[in-house]
C-alpha cells in the first residue's frame, strides 16, 4: 500500500476513528481541496489533502503529520 | 454526554463495577514507558536531540488529543470565557488537573494557563526538566480548536522543575 492511496490513509486513521467519522473528514478534505474522491493521488495532489486534514486537528491532524513527514523523507 | 467518536475509547459504559477512570500510577507508568520506547527506537547518541524529538512526539499525541476533546465537548461554543469555564469541567471530570487562566490577550496571539495538579507532574522529584509535553499538546490542541488557527505552547512552569503548578505559554500563529 503506497502512501498516496487514499485506502492508506483512511486505514491509518481507522486506528483512531470510527469509520463513518473517518469517511466524513476525508471527504471534506477532498473536496476542500477541489479534487475527486480516488484511490491514487499525485505526491502534491496527498500533500494538499493532508495539509486540509492537519487543519482538521485531533487526530486526522496526527495521523496526517505521520503520512506527510513520510513523504518528505522518501523523497 | 455527547457520544465520543474516537473507535479506540470504546463504550467505557460496559465497565459497570471499576467505573471509568484508572490510577494516576498507571497513567504515569504508561506515559514514561512510551516515552522511554520512543528513546529506545530513536537509539543511542545524540541525547539531547533524541529527547526534543520524544518531547515532541509526545506533545503532538497531546494535540490530537485535545483537539478530539474539543469536537467531542466542546462545539458550538464561541465565547471564550465560556469555553474556558466548560473545558475547566471537562479536565477536572478526566483528572488531568485544574485549568486555571493567567491571562489572555487574543488581540497579541498570548494566553497564559496554569494547571495545578497536573496529572503528569505533581508529586513528582525536582529534576530540573519540564516534563509536561502532553498537556501542552493539550492545550495546543483545544486552542487550535477554539481559534481555528494554529497554536504553539511551551511549558513555562512544571512541578518536575521545583514550581508548585504547571504553566503554559501558547502563541496563537497566524
Amino acid at each position: 500500500m503506497d502512501l498516496c492511496e487514499l485506502s492508506f490513509v483512511k486505514k491509518k486513521l481507522g486506528r483512531f476513528l470510527r469509520n463513518d467519522v473517518l469517511e466524513g473528514v476525508i471527504k471534506q478534505a477532498i473536496s476542500e481541496c477541489g479534487l475527486i474522491e480516488k484511490n491514487d493521488y499525485s505526491v502534491e495532489e496527498m500533500h494538499k489533502i493532508l495539509e486540509r486534514m492537519i487543519g482538521f486537528g485531533g487526530f486526522c491532524e496526527l495521523v496526517a503529520r505521520n503520512i506527510k513527514a513520510r513523504l518528505i523523507l522518501r523523497k | 454526554m455527547p457520544e465520543f467518536k474516537i473507535s479506540v475509547v470504546g463504550d467505557v459504559s460496559k465497565r459497570v463495577i471499576l467505573g471509568p477512570t484508572v490510577g494516576i500510577e498507571l497513567f504515569r507508568i504508561l506515559r514514561f514507558s512510551m516515552e522511554n520506547l520512543i528513546l529506545a527506537q530513536l537509539g543511542m547518541g545524540k541525547e539531547e536531540e533524541n529527547q526534543a524529538k520524544a518531547n515532541e512526539n509526545i506533545y503532538l499525541v497531546g494535540k490530537a488529543v485535545g483537539g478530539e476533546l474539543g469536537k467531542a465537548f466542546l462545539s458550538g461554543i464561541d465565547d471564550l470565557n465560556e469555553y474556558v469555564t466548560k473545558l475547566r469541567e471537562i479536565l477536572i471530570n478526566l483528572k488531568v488537573g485544574i485549568l486555571k487562566v493567567v491571562s489572555a490577550d487574543l488581540e497579541k496571539g498570548k494566553i497564559v494557563v496554569d494547571i495545578e495538579e497536573c496529572v503528569t507532574c505533581v508529586g513528582t522529584p525536582n529534576i530540573g526538566m519540564h516534563i509536561c509535553y502532553f498537556e501542552g499538546g493539550l492545550v495546543a490542541g483545544i486552542l487550535k480548536f477554539f481559534l481555528k488557527k494554529e497554536v504553539a505552547v511551551v511549558e513555562v512552569k512544571c512541578c518536575a522543575n521545583g514550581d508548585n503548578v504547571c504553566e503554559f505559554e501558547a502563541t496563537v500563529k497566524e
